[in-house]
């Protein structure tokens, strides 16, 4: 049963109407993730037309699946402006959507039992590994630098 | 107080659960991975969908796909900043809906009709389903969460028109991507969205100087 409880309940640290927190999730979507990039520019040119800011300045949490994971690992733990961005996607997309590899497998969605279906994938895993090393080393990170951060080690600037 | 910006990406495992990969500390992640994880494999766990990347493992834990179960992860992030922000010294009743300055979900587009691979049908029907399910999921998400979209505290962006015509690996048509989002941006219906949603950023922004 519910409890009431006379403790007062604070709020989270902020003045105003409690309001404060900033969440941005990116779906999926192979090359077309660029098309969620572009939206993310344009908001951010909105927010400061001269000088368009960092995503991760302005969201506490930011969220992706499969390319928008990708891209949330570029804005938020390697703090790259949407430009940037872009420019690298435009850069590791030809890389990594050209090769074509063989016998992938993978459940089949479909017959949610074990059957597997041969395909033929269309990104080169390899190419995408090479790239982001290369991302990394050009930004100054190690190549296999961790995705984690600590609070104490990491700030939001950079 | 330091501050960063935290993120997290949503991938499958073998077992079809949902693992989150993220650059912060939770005690609801895999401790194990989070110490092992270097951002290059995290950048192949997540993007090793089902019919395009190769499996990878990190630390045991096998990752095959990270579009089956969610390509739209807002209810993973959903869940994850519930779990962040609650666990921060809240206790007794708090919603994170009453703490929510500004929601923004951003699509790519509806389902890509190319076909591909060996069994064609199968696959696209099955990527069909998958795409589809991201403006479902995002449709269910508002009608769970209507006041937030009301009240100008959540955004959806998705292009509706134009990229359905793009494969997920036609890196040839990025051109017409730009061009195809430039042009929904241009809408006034977009516009606005935009108008109230960066207002809401900057409110936020100018609030977190004070501190």
């Amino acid at each position: 049963m519910d409890k009431i409880t006379e403790t007062p309940i604070k709020a989270i640290k902020t003045p105003g109407d409690g309001r404060e927190l900033c969440l941005l999730a990116l779906d999926g979507g192979g090359v077309r993730g660029l098309s969620s990039l572009v939206v993310l520019r344009q908001l951010m040119e909105m927010i400061k037309p001269e000088d368009p800011p960092k995503p991760c300045d302005y969201f506490d949490m930011i969220g992706g699946t499969s390319t928008g994971g990708l891209i949330a690992i570029m804005l938020g733990r390697l703090r790259m402006t949407v430009d940037e961005c872009i420019d690298e996607y435009l850069k590791l997309s030809p890389r990594i959507f050209t090769h074509v590899r063989h016998r992938v497998r993978w459940p089949n969605p479909i017959h949610l039992a074990k059957a597997e279906v041969e395909i033929q994938g269309r990104f080169d895993h390899d190419a995408l590994e090479q790239g982001i090393k290369d991302l990394l080393v050009r930004r100054g990170l190690k190549k296999d630098e961790l995705l984690k951060e600590s609070s104490d080690s990491a700030s939001c600037k950079v | 107080m330091t501050y960063f910006s935290r993120f997290v990406c949503a991938t499958s495992q073998q077992t079809a659960s949902t693992v989150a990969l993220s650059n912060y500390y939770s005690s609801y992640h895999d401790t194990r991975l989070w110490n092992k994880t270097s951002i290059w494999e995290a950048a192949r766990a997540t993007s090793a969908a089902s019919s395009f990347f190769e499996p990878i493992t990190i630390a045991g834990e096998t990752f095959i796909d990270g579009a089956t179960g969610a390509n739209n992860p807002i209810q993973q992030l959903w869940t994850e900043a519930i779990r962040t922000w609650r666990d921060e010294g809240q206790q007794g009743k708090w919603h994170l809906e009453d703490n929510i300055s500004c929601l923004i979900s951003i699509g790519t587009g509806v389902p890509s009709l190319t076909p591909f691979g060996n069994d064609v049908k199968q696959i696209g029907k099955a990527l069909l389903a998958i795409a589809l399910d991201t403006e479902d999921v995002a449709e269910t998400f508002q009608q769970h969460h209507t006041d937030l979209y009301r009240m100008n505290h959540a955004f959806r962006f998705n292009v509706l028109r134009g990229l359905e015509n793009i494969g997920l690996e036609d890196y040839v048509k990025m051109d017409s991507i730009d061009t195809l989002t430039r042009k929904y941006n241009s809408m006034e219906d977009t516009r606005v969205k935009m108008e109230e949603s960066s207002k809401r950023l900057k409110e936020r922004f100018s609030m977190s100087q004070f501190h």
